[in-house]
């Protein structure tokens, strides 16, 4: 019982982090416009950076400074946004399927780096030894917990950050230019400024989450961070409901509970295999079923920004 | 300031081996509505987008209260008061039409990413707030403050485009077609409101395919056919002008 239970931790856990993914992702992609297949890039520089600024046990490295966890988170943010800076300039400059095809390169190239730069990330052996937030703390399954209330403490605050900047004049523009970029320039707006500033913002967001990442899975190899991440995330917003409110919590949430539930099936096995492919089958039937009977996601952007005259006066 | 607030000189518009525009020279006097009439491909909107920065001009010069602006992009253009409107009713489809007048009347400051996460961003929007308010009475939009512009009729957007551009407190105001696809009430009222922001002291410049409603409220009319200009000078010197009954009634027999 208490197996299930901890099993229904780890799904809500990872739910909550691919929540946070799909927050961000909606700022650059939904409201922005800019569709990005490279986030499991930038996750992965926030989190290559996060453990080789921080690990202390691994001595087989090149670079290993042994700063403290918020120095390791920091620096994995920073990584974050300057990589984004410095993808976001060339591609952003092209707009539209450029930019898509861009990122997803940059993925691939961020993967197999991790993979060849054996003397700094230890390449396929990746780390396996590290030491958490609060580690000493709670003990065991206890710190399953605390990683719980962790990931949904973000989730939180990311959702706050996200509803603050959505019905900005900030949040305004991006869904305005999102769909006409001309008529905005027309206006005198520098979109292109607003774009790359959004990207390296949602670099910087993808680089500081990373870390929760790396704690939930306990390692840190070139297999996290494949386009599996890209995708699950991409898939949990338009579930939930692209460039809406709450659409990518709800997404997300749905999705990893659905996709998930099938390992629950305990005790068989030999049906391992088959169970593992299941999930994608899952997750493509909840994608038909939502496109088909609400193309716009569960929460629609329409809803989210409905009325948006009246709330001013308050 | 005395003189023309938009010269353009010389410009010719190439695409391909095809011209566009052929070394047009116009000048426009400050607060006058002037209009330019042509039928299609004469060029007009072409025109247009080499003065607004959208299109790089293949030869000759634009410039804008003195200062030459070829050559500069369309965002800096609009930043010096040169704001156009397009021909195809568009705007932001996702927004409201309320929303659509705000980010017309919001400033740079106000709109970056920092901005959105400090605030102070509030007490502009409310002022922003009235004048889109007082504006969307003068269109009889208000009541349809809260819908999207994706639900809009063509008509009803073509107005919000005047009215979004005309947020964005032009100098000088450049509307392409802006009566086409709007509803015969609405033309009169859009007429109007063209007139009070001339007095206002903004200087506009108007392309339409409605001859009556461009000569009702133009001082001066450009005529174009093929890429150039042929006629110049009031509607009632225009219209009695051969070269401009040929064009658009053809030779009568």
């Amino acid at each position: 019982m208490s197996g299930v239970l901890l099993f229904l931790v780890g799904v809500l856990t990872l739910a909550g982090i691919y929540a946070i993914l799909a927050m961000i992702l909606n700022l650059e992609a939904g409201w922005a416009g800019m569709w990005d297949l490279g986030l499991a890039g930038l996750v992965a520089v926030g989190g290559y950076v996060f453990i080789i600024t921080t690990q202390q046990t691994h001595d087989d490295v090149v670079i290993a400074p042994g700063w403290p966890i918020w120095a390791g988170v920091i620096a994995g943010s920073v990584a974050g946004g300057i990589v984004a800076l410095v993808i976001g300039i060339p591609s952003l400059r092209v707009r539209g399927e450029y930019f898509l095809i861009t990122t997803l390169a940059f993925a691939e190239v961020i993967r197999q780096l991790s993979i060849n730069l054996g003397s700094v990330t230890r390449g396929t052996v990746g780390f396996n030894q590290f030491s958490r937030p609060f580690d000493s703390w709670v003990s065991g399954s206890g710190y399953r917990w605390l990683l719980l209330g962790l990931v949904w403490l973000v989730v939180l605050i990311v959702n706050l950050v996200m509803r603050r900047l959505g019905r900005s004049p900030y949040g305004r523009l991006l869904r305005g230019f999102r769909d006409n970029d001309p008529v905005a320039r027309s206006l005198g707006k520098h979109t292109n400024k607003h774009r790359i500033q959004t990207f390296v913002f949602a670099g910087l967001m993808y680089g500081a989450v990373a870390p929760l990442y790396v704690w939930f899975i306990r390692t840190v190899t070139p297999s996290l961070f494949t386009s599996e991440v890209t995708f699950v995330t991409w898939t949990a917003l338009v579930i939930g409901g692209i460039a809406s409110m709450r659409g990518p919590v709800i997404g997300a949430l749905i999705l990893l509970i659905v996709t998930e539930a099938a390992a629950l099936v305990q005790g068989l096995g030999e049906m391992a295999v088959v169970l593992a492919s299941v999930r994608f089958i899952v997750l493509g039937i909840v994608l038909i079923v939502v496109m088909r009977f609400r193309p716009e996601g569960l929460a629609s952007e329409r809803e989210a920004f409905a009325s948006a005259s009246g709330r001013l006066q308050q | 300031m005395s003189g023309p607030i938009l010269a353009v000189h010389g410009v010719t518009k190439l695409f391909g081996g095809v011209a566009a525009v052929r070394g047009v020279d116009m000048t426009v006097q400050p607060r006058s509505i002037s209009a330019v009439i042509g039928p299609n491909g004469a060029g007009k909107t072409s025109l247009f987008n080499v003065v607004t920065g959208f299109e790089e001009p293949t030869e000759g010069t634009v410039r804008f209260q003195g200062d030459q602006v070829t050559g500069l992009e369309p965002w800096q253009v609009a930043q010096r008061g040169l704001i156009r409107t397009f021909q195809t009713p568009t705007g932001f489809p996702a927004l409201s039409v309320w929303e659509n007048l705000m980010v017309g009347g919001s400033r740079g400051p106000d709109e970056s990413l920092w901005a959105a996460f400090r605030g102070g961003w509030q007490a502009a929007d409310i002022s922003t707030h009235e004048r889109a308010r007082r504006l969307l009475d003068d269109l009889g939009l208000w009541d349809l403050r809260d819908t999207l512009l994706a639900d809009l009729s063509p008509g009803d957007v073509k107005l919000v485009d005047f009215a979004r551009q005309l947020m964005a407190q032009p100098v000088m105001l450049l509307l392409d077609e802006p009566a086409s696809g709007v509803d015969p009430g609405s033309i009169e009222r859009l007429g109007n409101l063209i007139r009070q922001v001339r007095e206002q002291g903004v200087t506009v410049l108007v392309i339409d395919h409605n001859i009556g409603f461009v000569l009702g409220i133009a001082d001066q009319v450009h005529v174009m056919s093929l890429g150039q200009v042929i006629a110049s000078g009031t509607p009632d010197e225009v219209v009695r002008d051969p070269e401009v009954i040929e064009i658009y009634l053809g030779r009568s027999a």
